[in-house]
């Protein structure tokens, strides 16, 4: 009987340990990640002019089920694929969007761990706001051989990422 | 009965490791979020921002007539495109010409990043323009001159050391975020980041070419030309900062090869791989 108890214990240990790695392989290994580019081809191989499967937009969702050498395997629509890592990520943008369009929409609220790109020109929107020319504020006064004209020009040709996007995606050749 | 007894502990166990997964992960979520500090993000974007205006109180901005304006959009849209797929989420790029003949690109803390105008006359197209460019975004994302500046908070941190240092208003701290302009203008003008930090982020440029669908072989010709300006007056700056022209040309190889791009002449079309010439030819003319 003790024989007997020994052996349905060890038994079960092992079908309980095997059990556990396959759930556990199964389940960990698929990550979720997200179409970071406005446009990406999803291709049969890990290799440029390889098969085109399908053109996924941006903030697609896709299961990754394994990196090599820059590039992703992904399940999209139930077929694998292969795309650069690059135009993956593990957030979606339009959580980014979302933010902004709170903070245009007259939330005044700015959460800067939120939207921390509206944080980078809070900065410089505060500093207007107030007023200041930086040469002659407080914090600036001490320093010199700065010049800010010439800073504020350059400021002034930044452009939105969708603009960009837009740009990067519209190059035929 | 006593497989039973197993299997309900075992049942708890797995459900409790996708817990603790799961709180490991977003524990993990919450520590990488916590390095952007806030307040050392602002730091990094104030000395940045001031590091910029010191350089372009050294060299004038390329964008005195309608011409010089034009590349400037095209430079700054093109910069916008390639930040907006591998910058960090939390800045914003700026993307200037400087008016010298020296051949360079310079990246500040912050986003801010110039590019010289000797640099753009000996760039050919669009895909060596958008090497540089993310060759720059990569020094910025690794925050490769805040790290130079060797600053350091309680917890080993670079980033959470640089906030709390330059946070103040006092006479103290105005001299000290002056020193450290200083010592940013040395590193960028005379000292260079470290060779390693060079050769990452010529890795990080080819790899954003290949993703973007840039042909990675363009930029390669590109660094390859350096060699001969390296030489020159107009490349002297740039040789004092830079790994060698050989240093380069193998570490991009050598990535180019793990993404199965066979070699080719620059300027050819690679299967579906783009040049950019003639976009570049039409928006960039001195």
């Amino acid at each position: 009987m003790n024989n007997l108890i020994k052996f349905l214990f060890v038994t079960s240990f092992f079908v309980n340990l095997l059990f556990i790695n396959f759930f556990l392989s199964g389940t960990l290994s698929a990550e979720t990640v997200y179409v970071r580019s406005l446009k990406a081809k999803l291709l049969s191989e890990p290799k440029h002019g390889s098969q085109e499967i399908a053109e996924l937009s941006r903030d697609t969702l896709l299961n990754l089920k394994e990196k090599n050498s820059g590039w992703a395997l992904v399940e999209y629509q139930k077929q694998n694929g292969w795309l650069p890592t690059m135009l993956i990520t593990s957030t979606p943008s339009k959580d980014n969007d979302k933010n902004k369009a709170g903070i245009l929409s007259g939330n005044n609220d700015v959460d800067l761990s939120q939207n921390a790109r509206r944080r980078a020109s809070a900065f410089t929107e505060a500093a207007a706001a107030r007023g200041l020319q930086e040469s002659s504020s407080d914090f600036f006064k001490n320093l010199n051989g700065e010049n800010y004209q010439a800073l504020k020009n350059m400021e002034s040709y930044q452009m939105s990422e969708e603009m960009g996007q837009k740009f990067l995606s519209i190059l035929k050749e | 009965m006593l497989l039973l007894l197993f299997f309900v502990p075992t049942l708890i166990y797995v459900e409790d490791t996708f817990a603790q997964q799961a709180d490991q992960f977003r524990l993990r979520a919450y520590k990488y979020n916590k390095n952007f500090d806030n307040s050392d993000t602002l730091a990094e974007i104030k000395f940045g921002r001031e590091l910029a205006a010191r350089i372009l109180n050294k060299y004038k901005l390329v964008d005195r007539s309608e011409q010089e304006r034009k590349v400037t959009r095209y430079l700054a849209a093109l910069g916008a495109g390639i930040a907006s797929m591998i910058g960090r989420t939390e800045i914003k790029y700026y993307f200037a010409i400087l008016d010298s003949d020296d051949v360079n690109a310079y990246a500040c803390p912050g986003g801010y990043i110039f590019i010289t105008k000797g640099a753009m006359k000996l760039i050919k197209d669009e895909a060596q323009l958008a090497g540089v460019l993310a060759h720059e975004i990569a020094h910025v994302n690794e925050r490769h001159i805040i790290r130079k500046l060797q600053l350091r908070g309680s917890d080993n941190s670079v980033v959470s050391g640089f906030g709390a240092l330059i946070a103040g208003a006092s006479a103290s701290y105005l001299k000290t975020f002056s020193t450290l302009l200083d010592k940013a203008m040395e590193i960028l003008f005379e000292e260079g980041i470290s060779k390693k930090e060079e050769l990452q982020s010529d890795g990080e440029a080819i790899k954003t070419l290949i993703s973007l669908g840039y042909n990675p072989n363009n930029y390669l010709f590109l660094i390859k030309s350096l060699a001969k300006v390296m030489q020159m007056e107009r490349g002297k700056v740039l040789s004092k900062t830079h790994p060698s022209v050989t240093q380069r040309e193998q570490e991009i190889e050598e990535i180019i090869s793990l993404y199965n791009i066979n070699k080719n002449q620059p300027n050819q079309p690679i299967l579906s791989l783009k040049t950019g010439k003639k976009r570049f030819e039409k928006h960039v003319k001195f």
